[in-house]
């Protein structure tokens, strides 16, 4: 199990490496660079730099350099933990990025709760049930919610909820009124960012139950289909005993090992779903550096996004692993 | 006494998939679909390059069963010629899946050894790639140099490229264990060409995996050229698809006229759902071990 572990570990390292190279080779074939983006941001009026300057700025950029020269001086300060500074902000992207990861993490975490809070009932009466109309009817909803994008449910929630609830604000995280005057007490800030939340916390929960409950019922069956299950109902042990005491204690160790692996996606979150409630997380800021060709926080968010996604596969086969007494016994 | 005849598999999956009510529902709704997106641009009233002012944000009627957008278009049409380009672009990202999925997942499991190292290598490096991020790089990529068409073409085969990891190692383990099944050591022991045993005997057992797969990935493709539309990295207006029909859900402008957004996206989502629930029935029905979960 330690080999294996250590071994799995070990295998990250010339992958996270490949990706950067991928992720550099990516950024530089953008068209454009962020100077020349830059340039065009800046507003009307202000006196233009001249080509000379402009000659000169790529040089002190490094742009005149080849690629894997700029990728090892990229690569080498990424180490040191200096991933450049975002033209746009003037400021130190991992600073920037810091605070975008939370406010992301709220938004995720929160639904995480809710969607394992509504998909364990779900999931287990239907598995307990089984061929039932309960039971028909949710893996044929689910199957619907997991055929869905969130960004559609959320478009749905949004016409249905905000439009009709006046209370329920469609999007940002913050009311206009109050981020020009500022919040009077640290209680309205909170009430203010959770009203903020609750569609898109909606949307991730609903968009969530379909695969978690489909998963937690599969492994509730699987645990069923056991000999000792029936034993524990041969023993004349009530239902509700046998599936909650005896089958679902030992269907929570796949359920546990999802929520392990679901982790990192917390951080990473969706994209489309913070597009449309323009909630200012990390996928919304992908979205606009995209846009504004900002060269530094393109590359330590796409590098921050596979790192998650690496250590996701990592603790899938490490929870997995654990679990499966055939990896154990080698 | 009548005589008893055999049914090959084929012809028992049919039999299973016929008695999946839910599963011929979004058959039958996707064969609609996918007619009416080939027939009623053809036989529309309305052209597609007609604008007509007076008719702007016409509520839905007969002559307009989804009403008109801000031109005076009528929706209907412009929503059924887009699922064409739509559909036809997401099952074109679904042929690369399908065919570099399985040729590297069946390599990779028929000859073992060095290559299903390497080939496995390059599976699991494009499936940690953050798929959605990746993509929208690549997209940008391409923003600028190409025509909006060949660009959507090659984000799209992009798209299939970086998608095939799964189908892959599916492929792949299916191989492996029928590789070590009985008809194959009967195919070893009858001297039989190597391409023969792969394509003859190893491949027809699998396809049924790869079928079932097939209506996922597709839905999958369908999904990510709205999104990228969504984003504004789609293809662009006037040229209708699925993507920029979904107007911008949060300007105001829309939210008296609900027919813009609601025919659209529930179309979108009804097409995607039968596609999936096919996917579904298809899934139990050419894997009988399946029937039952």
């Amino acid at each position: 199990m330690k080999r294996f572990f250590i071994g799995r570990l070990l295998q990250m390292i010339p992958l996270l490496f490949v990706i950067t190279l991928i992720i550099f080779i990516i950024i530089d074939a953008m068209p454009g660079n962020e100077l020349l983006a830059y340039i065009n941001s800046l507003p009307e009026g202000e006196p233009r730099p001249s080509r000379e300057q402009i000659e000169q700025m790529m040089k002190v950029l490094k742009y005149d350099t080849p690629w894997f020269e700029r990728y090892f001086i990229w690569i080498s300060n990424a180490l040191k933990g200096d991933f450049g500074v975002s033209l746009y902000y003037r400021r130190p992207a991992l600073e920037i990025v810091n605070t975008l990861i939370w406010r992301t993490f709220m938004l995720n975490g929160t639904a995480l709760v809710f969607t394992f809070l509504f998909a364990i009932p779900i999931g287990v009466r239907s598995a307990a049930k089984q061929n039932s109309f309960f039971d028909n009817f949710f893996s044929t909803t689910t199957l619907i919610l997991i055929s869905l994008p969130a960004f559609f449910i959320g478009i749905y929630l949004m016409r249905l909820l905000a439009v009709n609830v006046s209370w329920i604000p469609a999007t940002g995280m913050r009311s206009v009124p109050y981020i020009i005057k500022g919040y009077p007490s640290k209680s309205a800030e909170i009430l203010d960012i959770i009203r903020h939340m609750l569609l898109p916390v909606l949307t991730l929960t609903v968009a969530g139950v379909g695969t978690v409950s489909r998963f937690v019922r599969n492994a509730v069956v699987d645990v069923i289909n056991n000999d000792y299950i029936r034993t524990a109902k041969s023993k004349g042990l009530t239902e509700r005993t046998v599936i909650y005491k005896h089958a679902f204690r030992n269907a929570l160790i796949p359920v546990i090992s999802l929520i392990g692996v679901m982790i990192p996606t917390l951080f990473v979150g969706n994209i489309f779903v913070e597009a449309v409630f323009v909630w200012p997380g990390i996928g919304l800021e992908f979205l606009y550096s995209v846009f504004r060709r900002d060269t530094a926080m393109l590359s330590l968010l796409i590098l921050f996004f596979s790192f998650a996604s690496v250590l996701g596969n990592f603790l899938a086969d490490i929870l997995y692993g654990v679990f499966d007494p055939r990896l154990k016994a080698e | 006494m009548k005589k008893q005849n055999s049914m090959g598999p084929w012809v028992m999956a049919l039999k299973r998939f016929k008695k999946n009510k839910i599963a011929l529902i979004g058959a039958f709704f996707l064969l609609v679909v996918i007619l009416a997106t080939l027939l009623v641009p053809v036989f529309s009233p309305h052209p597609l390059t007609d604008i007509n002012v007076v008719m702007r944000y016409k509520a839905p009627q007969i002559s307009h069963p989804f009403g008109t957008d801000q031109f005076g278009q009528d929706l209907f049409t412009r929503v059924m010629y887009g699922g064409r380009l739509s559909l036809i672009l997401s099952a074109f990202s679904a042929v690369i899946t399908i065919t570099i999925g399985t040729l590297i997942g069946a390599l990779s499991g028929y000859f073992g050894g060095w290559l299903d190292q390497l080939l496995m290598r390059l599976t699991e490096l494009v499936h940690v790639l953050p798929l959605i991020p990746v993509l929208i790089a690549f997209t940008a990529i391409f923003n600028m140099g190409l025509p909006p068409l060949e660009r959507m073409i090659v984000t799209m085969g992009i798209y299939g490229f970086l998608n095939f990891p799964s189908l892959a190692r599916l492929v792949r383990g299916q191989i492996m264990v029928h590789k070590k099944s009985e008809f194959m050591n009967a195919a070893d022991l009858l001297g039989l060409s190597k391409t023969s045993k792969i394509f003859r005997h190893l491949m027809p057992n699998i396809f049924g995996v790869i079928i079932a797969s097939s209506a996922g990935i597709i839905a999958n493709a369908l999904l990510i050229e709205l999104m990228l539309s969504f984003v504004g990295l789609g293809f662009p207006p006037p040229t209708p698809t699925w993507g920029n029909l979904i107007p911008n859900i949060r300007s105001s402008g829309i939210s008296a006229y609900y027919w813009m957004w609601f025919f659209p996206v529930t179309l979108i989502s009804l097409t995607v759902i039968s596609i999936n629930l096919m996917g579904e029935g298809l899934r139990l029905a050419l894997d009988p071990k399946e029937e039952g979960r």
